[in-house]
């Protein structure tokens, strides 16, 4: 029985990396570094770039969204950016989970928005949840950015019960708003899109 | 010999990207040069993609009914790879049908070499010779996305080219190219067809299928409403007035002659057929 | 706009023309130690080397000038977030006092330790950018067996990447044009942010249909044996690089084991 379901899981994976799957990749890259240059452009303070990884998950499968969140950190640190090396992981994870849910009918263009919301939430919460340990045992606690400044006042308080929840919680504030906002326009794109499109299932 | 065999073909569309084949039925023999004719949306692209098997493999929809043989492979039974030896197509937007897995053109060319497993040592010499043959090799190390319209349309028939298919289909090649790139990629074509590829290209130029075609199919509403010699369609100005399509500038010329009785013989669609017609007029 | 393109630097030198592949051993080695090692000094010595092959690789300016943009606010933030509040440390020596502020001394060299052990990350992905033509890296993949399917995934990544970061830019432009405010309130650059990037999002989605047929017409599916137009040499030097690479990661992991 465990041998049937590890085939039945190859070849799901086969079906995922089809050829499809396959060519919306790169272009799932580019919406999350066009995001991210978005983001910067607009100096927003979010990260925008897993709305492309999300999209790819729904569109062609979780391991697709995987891979596309996965490899827009590792492409970008070879070529553009060294920068962030360690939080392609994080990417990936969202592509994961996104593509689960909307596999399992939580997160599909027929969603209503508490659960489009909760999508936000649940991918804000994984994505802090792997983040801010990496963040906090191989950085110590440092990312460079803004959100340094929300860890160090956390830090500060009296309540304050170390670097992890600091890190936490500052990390917390971005992907809230982040990923809230992501999963939304990701709604409003599945909603625009034909149907034939959207019958990975 | 026949390429290209369609049996009472039906295929329909989940949801309506171009017209459903309502029944196709026809065969096209090695090294002919036929021209699809018919307005947007009449089921032209439906029945290029029947060909290459984009139709039924890749398009969202079912077989209706009847068969489509291409080279002796029933395309319901064959990938798309398989067919590839076979039929190339070329389509209309000249920045998607580049698959970007080369940064040079020159890579973007060996690519379909690559993934066939053709030997390096051959792959050098037939993209040198494609390249030479489409007008591309001096821009071989250039990025193919920071080329111009007609040239990125070129490195897509090179493409094509180099994978030496028999059946060449061309879905609205010169759409993007000036009348130098239109002339171009037709008298290429031409030359293509010469050495024996069968041609299969949807145009609205119907200058140059009055030229270079030895057979004209119009489409419209997913089925051949006509199939026959250039002759025979283009100088059927109804015929073509009541499917959409603009005659030939010349031919009109002739229809109007004729109305003054003026015109005896059949309608002019080259303008070396409509100045010995005029000469005659003179007369 | 340097976003565009890739930060690669052409130049004519040792670093440029060795195999990738001795590149990505480098920064192999540089990961297994950020990862793993907890010493000061070896960061600090890793990032002088990767300085010294900066300025061997010709780059040597223009390595210095962006990293120091990059690692500024991490020494920064660093010092700041270990300095003020010691969050990993047990001693409470203080290294010195600002009227209320005390800086304790662990906390301060916890401070720096972070920030040669990040520098050390950012730099030896940083030389890796500067030095390698993106092309040979794919290429340096593929000849030693990486699927061919990957090096497309990451080819047309550099190729499609610019292209949407340049539709990206337009339609910015475009928007601005039509009085759309990127600038101003953080609600209104938040309101900003999706009617420019649903666009793009959409565009390039609807045409990911066609490239699946491109590819498949160019026998991406085809199970025959891939071949490559190019193939990157592995040279006697690359070869010893590497093994030099190994031997070093080697070395390392025995002292962590016998210290």
């Amino acid at each position: 029985m465990a041998k049937k379901t590890k085939k039945g899981f190859l070849e799901e994976l086969k079906k995922e990396f089809s050829t499809y799957g396959l060519a919306l990749i790169p272009i799932a890259i580019g919406i999350n570094w066009a995001g991210g240059f978005l983001v910067q452009t607009l100096k927003l303070p979010i990260w925008g770039d897993t709305i492309g990884t999300i999209i790819a998950a729904v569109l062609a499968g979780p391991w697709v969204g995987f891979a596309a969140g996965g490899l827009t950190n590792l492409v970008k640190n070879f070529t553009f950016d060294p920068i962030g090396a360690a939080y392609g992981i994080v990417n990936a994870v969202i592509g994961l989970i996104a593509g689960y849910m909307y596999k399992t009918g939580r997160f599909t263009e027929k969603s209503n928005w508490v659960e489009v919301l909760g999508t936000g939430l649940i991918l804000a919460f994984a994505a802090t949840v792997i983040s801010a340990p990496i963040t906090v045992y191989f950085f110590g606690g440092v990312t460079g950015a803004g959100a340094d400044l929300i860890t160090a006042m956390i830090l500060g308080t009296e309540e304050s019960t170390g670097l992890l929840t600091a890190v936490f919680g500052s990390e917390l504030v971005t992907d809230l708003l982040d990923k809230v906002l992501s999963v939304f326009i990701v709604f409003a794109v599945m909603k625009k899109l034909p149907s034939r499109m959207l019958r990975n299932k | 010999m026949t390429v290209i065999e369609f049996k009472d073909f039906k295929w329909h569309y989940f949801e309506r990207e171009e017209h459903d084949l309502q029944g196709v039925n026809l065969k096209i023999k090695k090294g002919e040069f036929v021209g699809l004719l018919g307005p947007s949306g009449s089921g032209k692209t439906a029945f290029c993609y029947s060909i290459m098997g984009v139709v039924p493999h890749l398009s969202q929809g079912r077989v209706k009914g009847g068969k489509v043989i291409i080279d002796g492979l029933d395309t319901q039974d064959s990938s798309i790879g398989e067919l590839s030896s076979r039929v190339g197509i070329i389509m209309q937007s000249p920045k998607s049908q580049l698959t970007g897995a080369g940064l040079t053109i020159e890579e973007e060319v060996a690519f379909g070499l690559e993934n066939t497993g053709v030997p390096r040592s051959e792959m050098g010499k037939r993209i040198k010779s494609v390249l030479k043959r489409v007008g591309l090799y001096e821009l071989r190390k250039r990025s193919p996305f920071e080329v111009s319209g007609g040239q990125m349309q070129k490195v897509g028939i090179a493409s094509v080219l180099v994978l030496e298919p028999k059946i060449l289909i061309l879905d609205e090649p010169t759409g993007y190219l000036d009348p130098g790139g239109t002339e171009a990629v037709f008298s290429l074509v031409k030359k293509l067809n010469n050495q024996g590829k069968t041609i299969i290209i949807v145009t609205h130029k119907l200058e140059y299928l009055a030229r270079y075609a030895d057979r004209i199919i119009l489409f419209n509403n997913g089925r051949v409403v006509r199939d026959g010699s250039p002759q025979e369609i283009l100088s059927d100005t109804k015929l073509l007035k009541r499917n959409k399509i603009d005659p030939l500038p010349v031919t009109l010329l002739g229809e109007a002659l004729k109305k003054k009785r003026k015109w005896k013989q059949e309608l002019p669609i080259t303008v070396k057929e409509a100045v010995e017609g005029l000469r005659k007029v003179v007369k | 706009m340097a976003f565009l393109k890739t930060n690669y630097i052409k130049k004519d030198s040792v670093i440029h023309s060795l195999n990738p592949l001795v590149k990505f051993s480098w920064v192999s080695l540089v990961v297994v130690l950020f990862l793993f090692s907890g010493s000061m000094t070896l960061f600090i010595v890793v990032n002088i080397i990767i300085l010294l092959l900066a300025f061997l690789g010709k780059v040597g300016r223009d390595f210095i000038k962006g990293l120091v943009f990059m690692i500024g606010p991490i020494f920064l933030f660093s010092l700041m977030i270990h300095g003020l509040f010691n969050p990993f440390g047990i001693s409470e020596e203080v290294l010195f006092s600002f009227y209320t502020i005390n800086i304790s001394l662990e906390g301060f060299y916890y401070g720096l330790f972070f920030g040669f052990k990040i520098s050390a990350l950012i730099s030896v992905f940083y030389l890796f950018i500067l030095t390698t033509y993106p092309g040979r890296m794919v290429t340096s993949l593929r000849t030693i067996g990486f699927p061919h399917k990957l090096g497309f995934l990451v080819n047309a990544t550099l190729q499609i990447v610019p292209l949407m970061l340049r539709e990206a830019e337009t339609i910015i432009d475009a928007q601005r044009a039509r009085g759309l405010e990127t600038k101003g309130s953080i609600t209104k650059r938040l309101g900003a942010y999706v009617p420019l990037l649903g666009p793009i999002v959409l565009g390039s989605v609807m045409k990911v249909y066609e490239r699946t047929i491109a590819l498949e017409v160019r026998g991406f599916s085809s199970t025959a044996d891939k071949t490559s137009l190019y193939v990157e040499n592995i040279t006697l030097t690359d070869k010893l690089l590497i093994a030099l690479s190994v031997v070093l990661l080697i070395i390392y992991v025995v002292f962590r084991v016998i210290g």
